[in-house]
């Protein structure tokens, strides 16, 4: 792909980026309209995604992560107003047009989502969808479209790829038709994939299945995954970093372990006692969940001022209600929560 | 077998063999094509004031088994005992009377709740439809129970598509709760919310069943749910039971190699934690065509030579501990 020749300026701007993140998002906002209101759905959304890696972005109902992800894509609703910036491999994506957009979805930027059979097409077979996949982004011929449809079924580990080609998404398994999506998702070989909830519609252990395959994918062509999810369960063994986002903003953010083992923000406090976690050994009959009280608000009835979960919290002090607190350095993460800049030291 | 003389507590419910089989109809003209068995000879019990949970992944038949339990669907063949009595053999005004003692809680208030009736009117309906209530008193019982499942009485007259998920769902377990039912049904009734909202909805039943003194038969996919619930755990596979016993034994000691791998996928959230068991292979075989022998076997670890020929029986490998395996408790 490299010339030995002299490369052009432009290109050894792409070879730094490409060292560096090949997804970043900054300071990014989605403003939705509300009986001709815009309310921010999506309020300062930052974060970085390398080679290799998977970040998980964690929340539950109207925490802005659909909102994000449709951002990212260059999807918006009508009326919605965006700031802040999307860069793919350093390129900066807010300023392209539509036409240069339905070239870097796919292209650039693969997407698998929930739910597989509403993703593919009912009347044409596994094979077109991946022919068609392939030669949107590139001039090849028919045939080699076809050859390589055969590898991309491979790649994503379906049984038996050159019969998947004639087979019809209404006559797999969900598990096969996830992979179908993934291997059309990754058809024109992108670096970077958006799994919006790959895994929801899927039994357990077939969704276990999907999550080792993007592992491997991972670990095999460097694909950088940013997983949207709402499961913690599903963030712990497949995703290196994790943003929490709540009523739109990042509330918490760092690497999975030391933010599943000791948690900053009470609000992911609250979440990971929700987690319905096998209990076993020693466990009392009916032991009720610490949950969180309430519910998160509509977007229209959201505070403004201060913290956004302290009606939520049982943390609350009054400084959660007079502003809206930073990211605080909260052991090795970050922290959106007064009580990490009381404590910068707690939790590490 | 000895009989345990006298003290032996008759369960509130008991299902003997239940069997379903649905025609899969074929194209426009609905020729009648190939039989899917949805049930093939289940049998379970669930004690007083217990709690049942039936584990498995789509097309394991545990909704039709719910269904069956509810007087909803009709079993091709078994019986269920609900307090004594030939359950399936009631008909007619006895069954609409008796009815109101098995209630259902579905996956999503979303499609169990009329759209087009407040809150308050969904409640009262059961109530009226069973003459249980009237008048003011009608309105004092659907307040009461808007105020047992955590809501206000302003809820009464709100759409449901002015309530959250959260809310739709209390509504939804109102109404189940209104004829004040003996056994609950409850079919994924967590599965379509949010993570913390279906812990607070968890705790509420957990509260309700100690309240009122219900037994629930838990139906979800997701063993970690149904093992804070339940008393007892049935895993069910292609419509058979394949393990069942204590849920403490279910989930840390599973015998079958599928309970296993039920154990090992359940949410884990603490990356610490040793990664448990092999990935099973594949899928869910088509329940049409099952595969011979064992039904689990193209997906079992340990599969054996006889495990393609011969089919295990459900049979008692500790104490209240039946799983349907050659080699219970290899795998792990």
């Amino acid at each position: 792909m490299v010339s030995l020749s002299q490369p052009p300026k432009s290109e050894i701007q792409n070879l730094a980026a490409i060292a560096g993140p090949l997804l970043s998002v900054e300071d990014l906002r989605v403003e939705l309209p509300v009986d001709g209101i815009l309310h921010p759905a999506v309020d300062g959304v930052s974060f970085a995604l390398e080679a290799g890696r998977a970040l998980a972005v964690v929340g539950e109902s109207g925490s802005g992560k659909t909102q994000l992800a449709r951002a990212i894509l260059g999807l918006q609703p009508d009326g919605a107003r965006m700031s802040g910036k999307v860069l793919c491999s350093g390129r900066d994506l807010s300023t392209l047009s539509d036409r240069e957009w339905r070239a870097v979805r796919g292209r650039e930027i693969g997407m698998v989502f929930q739910e597989p059979a509403a993703a593919l097409d009912p009347v044409q077979t596994v094979g077109a969808q991946v022919v068609e996949a392939i030669r949107l982004h590139e001039p090849v011929s028919r045939a080699e479209a076809r050859r390589r449809a055969v590898e991309a079924l491979a790649e994503v580990a379906f049984p038996d790829p050159e019969r998947a080609l004639g087979e019809y998404p209404h006559r797999l398994s969900g598990g096969l038709r996830q992979r179908a999506c993934l291997a059309i998702a990754l058809a024109a070989g992108p670096k970077v994939l958006l799994a919006d909830e790959p895994t929801a519609s899927l039994d357990a252990t077939v969704a276990m299945q999907i999550l080792e395959l993007l592992d491997r994918l991972r670990r095999e062509r460097g694909l950088a995954v940013l997983l949207i999810t709402h499961d913690l369960g599903v963030v712990a063994k497949h995703c290196d970093r994790v943003l929490v986002l709540y009523a739109g903003r990042v509330v918490e953010e760092g690497g999975t372990a030391a933010l599943l083992r000791s948690p900053a923000h009470p609000y992911t406090r609250g979440l990971l006692r929700s987690i319905p976690v096998l209990v076993a050994a020693g466990r009392q009959r009916g032991e009720r969940y610490e949950a969180i009280a309430g519910a998160l608000e509509d977007l229209s009835a959201r505070r403004r001022g201060g913290c956004a979960f302290a009606p939520r919290c049982p943390d609350r002090f009054e400084p959660c209600d007079a502003s809206v607190p930073d990211l605080y350095p909260a052991g090795e993460g970050r922290s959106r929560c007064f009580l990490s800049r009381e404590a910068p030291r707690r939790g590490a | 077998m000895s009989r345990k003389p006298a003290l032996v507590v008759e369960p509130l419910l008991r299902a003997e063999g239940l069997a379903k089989r649905f025609s899969l109809v074929h194209g426009l003209l609905g020729a009648r094509g190939e039989v899917l068995p949805a049930l093939r000879g289940v049998t379970f019990e669930i004690a007083r004031g217990q709690t049942l949970g039936l584990v498995g992944e789509s097309g394991s038949g545990k909704t039709t088994a719910g269904r069956i339990v509810a007087r909803l669907v009709r079993p091709d063949s078994g019986r269920i005992f609900f307090d004594g009595t030939d359950w399936l053999a009631l008909s007619g005004a006895v069954l609409r009377q008796r009815r109101r003692e098995v209630q259902v809680v579905f996956q999503d208030p979303q499609n169990s709740l009329n759209p087009r009736m407040r809150a308050g009117d969904q409640i009262a309906e059961p109530l009226r439809v069973q003459r249980l209530a009237r008048g003011r008193a009608l309105g004092d019982r659907v307040r009461q129970l808007l105020a047992d499942v955590g809501l206000g009485a302003e809820t009464a007259s709100r759409f449901p598509s002015d309530l959250s998920g959260g809310q739709r769902q209390r509504v939804a377990i109102a109404r189940a709760l209104a004829t004040a039912p003996r056994l609950v049904v409850c079919d994924e009734p967590v599965s379509a919310l949010d993570v913390s909202v279906g812990a607070q909805i968890v705790n509420l039943l957990l509260d309700l069943r100690e309240r009122a003194g219900l037994s629930y038969l838990f139906i979800s996919h997701d063993l970690a749910v149904v093992s804070r619930v339940a008393d007892r755990i049935a895993v069910l596979y292609l419509g058979a039971i394949v393990e069942e016993g204590p849920a403490q034994a279910i989930s840390s000691r599973p015998l079958h190699p599928y309970t296993f791998a039920l154990v090992a996928a359940a949410a884990e959230p603490d990356p610490s934690a040793p990664r448990r068991g092999a990935v099973l292979l594949g899928e869910l075989p088509s329940a049409v065509n099952p595969p011979a022998g064992c039904h689990f076997h193209p997906r079992c670890p340990i599969a054996r030579p006889r495990c393609r020929q011969e089919a295990p029986a459900l049979s008692e490998a500790a104490a209240g501990h039946r799983v349907s395996c050659f080699y219970p408790g290899e795998v792990g």
